[in-house]
């Protein structure tokens, strides 16, 4: 899912129904400095 | 393929002899590399407060005045210097090790070294002692059905963080009835025992001995192939941890630093995390770089940490699952 989406450096992601919040970090990660998840 | 030889009951003993045999037969580049003298309950000791003297003694053939873990480590960082094995055998050991000899075993520490450098390594033994004191050792069993077993495992590979542990049962060759995969067993008896002797001059010494009893060992141990006649083969790894035991004391000692510190940032098991999640498909790097960095165990619900870097669905409250991290980073659109 996350390879699909392919965050870049400085986006900004809304990630709804989080569960863990395990893929919001990963997303996060991916969005890197800059960005927010 | 070229392949280091090393035992613990030195280099003049009988079962390097026939491991060197076994070697050849998948390759004329062997070396060996053994300690000078016995190191027989050596463990994984490394020689620290003494020099270590190196004798050549003959063509790719070297005397090492310390333990097994001396000898595969100067043969892999100095002895063999024109290029590193591409395996590792320790043997064959006089003498089973099953069970908690595992512990003790210089052999296998031999093949834990190799292991440790990165090198495929296997432990090889020859059982005795289970047909009297005065039977003779059954070396052609292990040089029968010794390159059929190492080639098949060789063919088959194992995880870079385990060695292989293969006995031969105390049996002539045609007596062999099976081989079987096995888990290291446990005695229910204590095998080793210290006997107080006096000397001529009246003071008082020991001798460490083995006490030849018997366990009641379970089906699938190695102990109970090696009864059974059975060539026994374990997958072993260094870690010691006891999960089960592990995840009890999180919840009465607490979890200390696990918010930041937890099992699954153990850098091995990350290692395997990572090679999975490629195996699975997540093959865009960024992301496999990114779930390698975001600490899944951290997220996952406390008494589950252990599984976090296993490819499964994990259970949250009230009915919710974390995902199959292999789904989450795979790119899930068909091709």
């Amino acid at each position: 899912m996350v390879a699909a989406l392919d965050p870049q450096p400085g986006d900004t992601v809304l990630e709804i129904g989080t569960g863990s919040g395990y893929q919001s970090a990963v997303l996060g990660v991916l969005a890197g400095k800059g960005g927010d998840a | 393929m070229r392949i280091l030889c090393t035992n613990d009951d030195g280099i003049h003993a009988t079962g390097l002899a026939v491991l060197e045999k076994i070697a050849r037969t998948f390759s004329d580049d062997v070396w060996v590399i053994a300690p000078e003298t016995e190191q027989s309950g050596a463990s994984r000791a490394l020689t620290l407060t003494a020099p270590i003297r190196v004798r050549k003694a003959g063509e790719k053939r070297f005397a090492v005045s310390g333990t097994p873990t001396d000898c595969v480590l100067l043969g892999v960082e100095h002895l063999m210097e024109d290029g590193r094995p591409d395996l590792v055998l320790s043997g064959v050991n006089r003498g089973q090790n099953i069970a908690e000899d595992v512990t003790f075993s210089g052999t296998i520490a031999g093949a834990m070294q190799g292991m440790q450098l990165g090198i495929p390594a296997i432990a090889l033994s020859q059982a005795r002692g289970f047909r009297g004191e005065d039977a003779k050792i059954p070396w052609e069993t292990a040089e029968t059905f010794g390159p059929g077993i190492v080639g098949a495992l060789l063919k088959a590979g194992w995880p870079k963080d385990v060695v292989m542990n293969v006995n031969f049962p105390d049996l002539p060759p045609d007596e062999v009835s099976a081989v079987e995969t096995t888990f290291q067993g446990f005695r229910d008896s204590h095998i080793v025992y210290a006997d107080k002797r006096t000397d001529l001059r009246g003071g008082v010494y020991f001798w460490l001995g083995f006490r030849g009893t018997l366990s009641d060992p379970p089906e699938g141990s190695d102990l109970r192939a090696i009864y059974s006649g059975r060539i026994s083969v374990t997958p072993l790894h260094i870690d010691l941890t006891h999960a089960e035991t592990l995840h009890k004391l999180k919840g009465v000692l607490g979890r200390g630093a696990a918010e930041s510190v937890s099992m699954g940032d153990d850098p091995a098991r990350l290692m395997r995390f990572v090679l999975e999640m490629r195996q699975e498909g997540v093959t865009h790097a960024r992301v496999l770089s990114a779930m390698e960095r975001t600490s899944r165990a951290h997220y996952a619900p406390a008494h589950m940490e252990g599984l976090a870097l296993e490819n499964v669905i994990l259970p949250l409250a009230h009915g919710q699952t974390m995902t199959k991290p292999s789904l989450i980073g795979r790119d899930g659109r068909r091709a």
